[in-house]
C-alpha cells in the first residue's frame, strides 16, 4: 500500500511538470502566413524586346491608323525598313489622237511641237507632315516618260523643282538641264530622271514644271505609233518618294491617357515597395516621356469615370531620349510603385500620359519600322517581403 | 570503390543515463560504467532510451503573439530578433535505443553481462545562412549554404561487457561491442553558393549522397546520372552493409565508506560503411535574366509563370552523377563520464552527488555537469533528482526506481530548463533531453 501510494504521488507530480509552456499551445492551430525576404529581393528579369513599330505596333497599319486621313494612302514601308511617303502623277499627259489634232497639217513633215509649261503642282502632304511636325528627308523624284511611237522621239525642256514651307515660302529652286536634250527611245516607258534633293531641303515639293516642252515628231504622227492597241498616251510624269523624319521642333502627345484591363494580382504578396531598374535602349528619334503615372482604382462599371488610387505613389515621369538605329540613345531609368500604408493593391490600371519630341542636336532622322525601345537589361527590387498565398 | 573517412553531424550521446548512476536498484549501471557492478543476476527484456539534442530550440521558430502563435517567417517577426536566436550551426540528432535483450551475472569477483539492442541515430545541421537568405533576401548575397547536411543510420549492437573487483575500492571493467550496419544515408552539401541580386541568381552546389541498401539499387540512366525513379530490388542480401567496433573502458573507485568516484569513456570506435548508392552533383545553377521576353510573354502574369517554369527547369537539371561506390568510416562521438556520489553517513539512504559529462568529437562536443540528490530508502524504492548546467544551458533530471516482486522499473528523465510547447515534444529552448524506461527483473 505505502508502495502505491508513494508511487501515484510521483505519478501526478510528473504528469503536472509535463504540461509545457500555454503561450505556445498549437495544439488548435497557428498561423502559417509566410513573408520571405523581409528586407528585400532582387532578381534579374533581363532583355524585353525588341519594342520596334513594326514588331509592337503591327508594322504600318497601326501607323496609318494614327496618322489618318490622306496620309494613310501615301506611306509605306521601304525595302530596308525605312517609312516612306510615295506619291505620283502626270505632269503632262496627251492622246496620240488629239495630238494629231492639235498637230493638224504641220504633222505632214517632221514637226517640233511646243506644249509650252507643264506645271503640277503637289501640296496637301506636306502641310499634313508640317502639321504633325515631321519632315521630309531623302527626296527622290523620278520623272519618267512614255514614247507611243517605234521612231526615237527627242523632247526639250527645263525641269523646274520648287519648294515650299509651311507660309508657302519658296526655300529651294532646281533646274534640272538633264531633259534639255533628251531622246526618247522607241515604244519606252520608263525612267527618264532621278534625282535626289541635297540633304538639308527639309520642305516638300510643291511643284515641278517641264519649262517649254518641245517634242519633235516625225511626220505623220499616227503612222509611227508602235502599236495600234497598246499605248497611246505621250507622257511625263513623276514619282515622288521621301522619307518622313522627326525634327527637332516635333512635339505630339500620344491620346492614351489610361490602360486599362492589367489585372497584375499584387495584392495577395503583401507588398509594400517595388522597384523596377531597367536600362533602355531608344532607337527612335524622340524622346519619349511618360509623365502624370497613376495607379487607377478598379472600376465597377464601363461607365465609371477613372479614379486614381492616392495611396499608391509610383514614380512621377520618366523620359527615355531619343536616338537612331546607328546611334541608339542608352538610359538607366528607376521606377518605384509604393504604398504609403498597408499593402500594394491589385492593378488593373494604370493612368499616363505620353508625349513625343523631337530629340535635340540628332537633326532629320528618318523614321523607320525597325526603330522602337529595348529593354537591354532590367531587374526587379521588392522590399519589405514577399507573402506567399496560403493557396 | 572509394574509402574515405567522414566525420558525422550526429552526436547525440548513446546510453548516457546519468541518473541510474545514483539509484542503488539499478541493474542497467554497466552502461554508465563498465566498471559498476550488481550483486546478482538479472535479465532485461525491453528497454528503451530517446535522446535528442539540438542547440537550437522550437522558441526560435515560433512567436507568441496577440493573434495566436506565429512562425519565424511572419511578418510580424523582425530578422533581428529572430537571427540572433539561433547558432552558426543548427545541428539536431536524434537517437532511440531498444535494448532488445540483456543478461548480466556474477562469478566471483567478475560481473558478466551480455545484450543485444538496436539503435537508430539521424541528424541534421542547417547552416544560419540557410534561414537568413529566407527571412532577409538578398541584402547579404552571397551567402554560404556549405554544410547542410542530413544524415541517418540503424545499428544493431551486440555487447559483451566484464567488470573485475580488483581490490575492496577498484574495479574496472570494459564493454566490446560488435556494430552490424542494417542502413545508412547521408546527404550533405560540401559546397553551396546561393548569389541573389539584381544581375544574377545563382547557385554553386557540390553535394554528395550516400545510401547503404544492401536490398536496392539506384540505376542510372544514360548519362550516368542516378535514376531514382529506377530502382531494382534485390531478393536477398549476404552481407549486413556496415560493421564495426566500439568499446567502453571504465574504472570506479570507493576509497572510504560511502564514497563512490566513476569514471568511463563509452563508444570509442566507429563503424565501416559501404555505401552502394553514392552519388554526387557539381554543378552551378545561374539565371541573369530572360533573353528578349516579347510582350506577349509578359501578358497575363507571364513573367511569374516564366520564373516558375524557369525554377522548374534548373531544379530538373540539378543532376547527381553516380559515383563509384563509397566505403567510408565513422567515427561515433565519445561520451566522457565522471560522477561522484557519496551516502551521508548520518543517513545512509540519502547521498549527494555530482557528474559531468562530455559527448562528442572534435570541436562538436556537448559537456554537462550536474549535481545530484539521492533517496533510497527501500531496496523496492530510489529517487534521484539532479541540476546543473550545459553547453545549452540549465539542466536537470529526475529518475525513479520501483521494484515489484523481482521487477524492477525505472523511469528517468533529464531535460533543459525553458519549458517546451503543449502538447509536444518541442524544447522551447536549446537542450538535449533524454528519457529512459526499462524492465529488469532479479534472478
Amino acid at each position: 500500500m505505502h508502495r502505491l501510494s508513494a508511487l501515484l504521488i510521483l505519478g501526478v507530480g510528473l504528469l503536472t511538470a509535463c504540461k509545457g509552456n500555454m503561450e505556445y499551445d498549437i495544439s488548435e492551430g497557428y498561423n502559417k502566413d509566410i513573408t520571405l525576404f523581409q528586407e528585400e529581393i532582387a532578381v534579374p528579369i533581363g532583355s524585353i524586346g525588341p519594342l520596334t513599330i513594326k514588331e509592337t505596333l503591327g508594322g504600318l497599319d497601326k501607323l496609318k491608323d494614327f496618322a489618318g486621313g490622306l496620309l494613310a494612302n501615301y506611306l509605306y514601308e521601304g525595302e530596308d525598313g525605312t517609312i516612306l511617303l510615295r506619291s505620283s502623277g502626270d505632269i503632262f499627259k496627251i492622246n496620240v489622237y488629239e495630238l494629231r489634232d492639235q498637230l493638224g497639217e504641220s504633222n505632214a513633215n517632221d514637226y517640233s511641237w511646243n506644249a509650252g509649261d507643264q506645271r503640277c503642282q503637289l501640296f496637301g502632304l506636306g502641310s499634313i507632315l508640317t502639321m504633325l511636325g515631321l519632315n521630309s528627308v531623302e527626296q527622290q523624284l523620278i520623272i519618267s516618260g512614255t514614247n507611243p511611237l517605234d521612231t526615237r522621239l527627242p523632247m526639250h525642256c527645263q525641269v523646274q523643282i520648287v519648294c515650299k514651307n509651311k507660309d508657302f515660302e519658296e526655300t529651294y529652286s532646281q533646274l534640272l538641264e538633264d531633259l534639255s536634250n533628251y531622246n526618247f527611245k522607241y515604244n519606252y516607258s520608263g525612267e527618264l530622271v532621278s534625282v535626289m534633293l541635297p540633304s538639308d531641303v527639309s520642305d516638300r515639293i510643291s511643284s515641278i514644271e517641264l519649262k517649254q516642252l518641245t517634242y519633235d515628231f516625225p511626220a505623220n504622227l499616227l503612222s509611227r505609233l508602235y502599236s495600234t492597241t497598246g499605248e497611246l498616251f505621250l507622257d511625263v510624269s513623276y514619282e515622288y518618294i521621301n522619307g518622313i523624319a522627326v525634327g527637332e521642333n516635333f512635339k505630339q502627345s500620344i491620346p492614351v491617357n489610361a490602360i486599362h484591363g492589367l489585372n497584375v494580382p499584387l495584392s495577395q504578396f503583401n507588398l509594400h515597395k517595388c522597384e523596377l531598374s531597367v536600362e533602355v535602349e531608344n532607337t527612335l528619334p524622340m524622346a519619349v516621356t511618360i509623365s502624370d503615372l497613376s495607379v487607377l482604382k478598379p472600376k465597377t462599371s464601363e461607365d465609371e469615370k477613372d479614379e486614381v488610387d492616392e495611396n499608391i505613389k509610383i514614380t512621377s515621369g520618366i523620359t527615355i531620349p531619343g536616338g537612331s538605329l546607328e546611334k541608339p540613345s542608352t538610359v538607366t531609368l528607376h521606377l518605384a510603385l509604393e504604398a504609403l500604408s498597408g499593402c500594394i493593391p491589385d492593378i488593373e490600371g494604370i493612368g499616363m500620359k505620353v508625349s513625343l519630341a523631337g530629340e535635340q542636336g540628332l537633326g532629320f532622322v528618318p523614321l523607320s519600322v525597325h526603330q522602337g525601345l529595348y529593354v537591354k537589361s532590367s531587374s526587379a527590387k521588392v522590399s519589405g517581403g514577399i507573402t506567399i498565398p496560403r493557396n | 570503390m572509394s574509402v574515405g573517412l567522414s566525420l558525422s553531424v550526429l552526436t547525440a550521446g548513446a546510453q548516457t543515463f546519468q541518473e541510474g548512476f545514483f539509484l542503488d536498484g539499478y541493474r542497467l549501471g554497466y552502461r554508465y560504467n563498465p566498471a559498476i557492478q550488481n550483486e546478482n543476476a538479472f535479465l532485461s527484456v525491453g528497454q528503451f532510451e530517446s535522446l535528442s539534442k539540438s542547440n537550437v530550440g522550437a522558441a526560435s521558430f515560433y512567436y507568441p503573439t496577440t493573434d495566436g502563435v506565429v512562425t519565424w517567417l511572419h511578418s510580424s517577426i523582425p530578422a533581428g530578433q529572430f537571427l540572433r536566436t539561433l547558432p552558426e550551426e543548427s545541428r539536431t540528432s536524434g537517437q532511440i535505443n531498444y535494448s532488445l535483450f540483456s543478461h548480466g551475472w556474477r562469478r566471483d569477483k567478475n560481473y558478466h553481462t551480455i545484450e543485444a539492442g538496436l539503435r537508430v541515430v539521424y541528424g541534421n545541421s542547417v547552416p544560419k545562412e540557410a534561414y537568413e537568405l529566407l527571412k532577409i533576401g538578398s541584402t547579404k548575397s552571397p551567402y554560404d549554404l556549405s554544410g547542410l547536411e542530413v544524415e541517418g543510420n540503424a545499428v544493431v549492437e551486440l555487447a559483451y561487457g566484464y567488470s573485475r573487483r580488483i581490490s575492496d575500492i577498484l574495479s574496472l571493467g570494459f564493454r566490446a561491442k560488435l556494430l552490424v550496419g542494417v542502413e545508412a544515408l547521408q546527404m550533405q552539401a560540401s559546397q553551396l553558393t546561393v548569389t541573389m541580386n539584381e544581375e544574377v541568381l545563382s547557385a554553386e552546389i557540390q553535394a554528395d549522397m550516400d545510401l547503404t541498401s544492401r536490398w536496392s539499387k539506384i540505376r542510372s540512366d544514360e548519362y550516368g546520372n542516378l535514376n531514382f525513379g529506377d530502382i531494382s530490388k534485390k531478393d536477398k542480401w549476404k552481407y549486413p552493409p556496415g560493421a564495426g567496433l566500439a568499446v567502453d573502458l571504465g574504472i570506479l573507485l570507493t576509497p572510504v565508506e560511502g564514497l563512490t568516484l566513476s569514471a568511463s569513456v563509452t563508444d570509442l570506435g566507429g563503424l565501416l560503411w559501404y555505401y552502394g548508392n553514392a552519388g554526387q552533383a557539381t554543378t552551378t545553377i545561374s539565371f541573369e535574366g530572360f533573353e528578349d521576353l516579347s510582350v506577349d510573354e509578359l501578358k497575363n502574369n507571364g513573367i511569374v509563370k516564366q520564373l516558375v517554369q524557369m525554377g522548374t527547369d534548373y531544379l530538373g537539371n540539378v543532376k547527381m552523377a553516380s559515383v563509384e561506390k563509397r566505403v567510408l568510416f565513422k567515427q561515433i562521438p565519445v561520451n566522457l563520464n565522471l560522477g561522484a556520489k557519496y551516502a551521508l553517513p548520518f543517513y545512509r539512504p540519502l547521498s549527494i552527488g555530482a557528474t559531468g559529462y562530455w559527448n562528442g568529437f572534435g570541436t562538436y562536443g556537448y559537456a554537462e555537469g550536474r549535481v545530484a540528490l539521492a533517496w533510497n530508502p527501500f531496496d523496492w524504492l530510489g529517487l534521484t533528482a539532479n541540476v546543473g548546467g550545459g553547453t545549452y544551458g540549465g539542466v536537470y533530471g529526475y529518475a525513479l526506481h520501483a521494484c515489484f516482486k523481482k521487477f524492477r522499473l525505472t523511469f528517468g528523465m533529464n531535460n533543459g530548463f525553458g519549458g517546451h510547447m503543449p502538447y509536444t515534444n518541442k524544447a522551447l529552448k536549446p537542450c538535449k533531453k533524454q528519457i529512459s524506461v526499462g524492465l529488469t527483473y532479479d534472478l
